[in-house]
């Protein structure tokens, strides 16, 4: 298996996610907007919650290790904004895992304050690949967050990679807890 | 919350454990075909020429010696306040080109421009065709040298070969390939782009690292008697 079939795995693996989320945001909007969105909302919910911690911690996992293969194997050495990434993504391995095992509602709460850091990030580190003057206008000696490990159809880049598994992570706890109105 | 408000349960709750359990399965497995078909995917496009291109073989066009130096070399710049080089004498470089045509920066009674570039660097990739539109236009200015060092080479790095992106982006500044950083070193380099102006004395008039508008180029030539 070469480096670049494993980024264009992942750079797939984006794809689907970020569909994903746009599927997502539709149906919340929805769900925001009418009785019977609501109604669409809590069918997908249906599906999508008994599991949604198991699927978060999957893709948690998938992008830890797409990481761990492109700084050890493929030598892509991480810069700061990587780093930063990686310090919300790979707790979110142990925390959605632990969520999933013990169904543990502080856990989740824990995952959202990660994922919605890290997807912070990555948009920044997105932002800064296409528009390097964003920073210091000068690249250090060590490696710099506007340096391109690799680009996939015209837009799938490390960040983005991270982004899409970020908001992926968001999408399926936002089914975790369906609305809940006690009469 | 009033009695008439409607209840919603959560829908786990509305369905049966069957259901739940069967949906929930249904759900992992395609969740898991989704990973399968994009190994698969990925297997296939990579199988077809791949989606990033493997650097080449392009040792050849580099030199196969460092750059001679001689000269003391400059303190490393620190950006704000005053430079610690200004006024210092430049060190004397002997390079070549990635043709072989020795090129060399020396006091030689002539103020220049020299500045630095890595073939990673997005800022140096956005300063080179910035520099090349304005000499494409103006020419080179009179009475002042401009010679660019091409350093931190890494094959591992993107945008590499340097010879291939310097090519293409028509680059007509004269080159020193720097291998070994040997000559970034020298002069006290602390990012990249990194421009040093050498008066006419030889002497180090201001140096300068980030990416530099044409227009702030220009007035530092003017600044050591060119333009």
């Amino acid at each position: 298996m070469t480096v670049a079939t494993v980024e264009t795995f992942y750079a797939v693996l984006a794809i689907v996610a970020i569909s994903l989320v746009a599927v997502t945001l539709f149906v919340q909007g929805l769900a925001l907007l009418s009785i019977d969105g609501r109604m669409a909302r809590d069918r997908i919910g249906a599906m999508v919650a008994p599991n949604a911690m198991v699927l978060a911690a999957v893709v948690a996992g998938l992008a830890m290790a797409g990481s761990l293969f492109f700084s050890q194997v493929a030598h892509f050495e991480p810069c700061v904004l990587c780093w930063y990434q990686r310090i919300a993504m790979y707790p979110l391995v142990v925390i959605l895992g632990f969520a999933a095992w013990r169904h543990a509602r502080r856990a989740v709460a824990i995952a959202r304050v990660f994922a919605v850091v890290g997807a912070c990030l990555s948009t920044y580190h997105v932002a800064l690949e296409r528009l390097p003057g964003l920073d210091t206008g000068s690249c250090g000696t060590g490696p710099a967050c506007t340096v391109i490990w690799f680009q996939i159809y015209g837009f799938v880049t490390i960040p983005f990679l991270a982004l899409s598994a970020f908001l992926l992570i968001l999408a399926l706890l936002s089914f975790h807890e369906p609305t809940e109105v006690h009469a | 919350m009033s009695s008439t408000a409607r209840t919603h349960r959560r829908p786990s709750e509305r369905r049966g454990p069957a259901t739940e359990a069967r949906s929930g399965r249904i759900l992992i497995v395609v969740a898991a075909a989704v990973i399968v078909i994009a190994g698969v995917v990925a297997l296939v496009i990579s199988g077809n020429g791949g989606a990033s291109a493997t650097p080449s073989a392009t040792a050849s066009t580099l030199p196969a010696s460092a750059p001679v130096i001689t000269g003391t070399r400059l303190p490393v710049y620190a950006a704000g306040g005053t430079d610690a080089a200004a006024g210092a004498a430049i060190p004397t470089v002997s390079g070549t080109d990635f043709n072989g045509q020795t090129t060399s920066i020396a006091a030689n009674g002539r103020p220049k421009v020299i500045l630095f570039i890595a073939h990673w660097c997005s800022h140096c990739q956005r300063e080179v065709p910035k520099i090349q539109a304005w000499l494409d236009a103006s020419g080179l200015p009179k009475g002042v040298d401009i010679v660019s060092v091409v350093t931190a080479i890494d094959p591992t790095l993107p945008n590499y070969p340097p010879h291939a992106w310097l090519t293409s982006a028509h680059w007509s500044v004269p080159v020193i390939v720097d291998p070994t950083d040997t000559v970034a070193k020298a002069f006290g380099l602390s990012a990249y782009p990194f421009f040093v102006f050498v008066d006419a004395k030889g002497t180090v008039a201001a140096r300068s690292s980030g990416e530099l508008e044409v227009s702030a180029i220009q007035a530092a030539i003017q600044a050591l008697g060119g333009g």
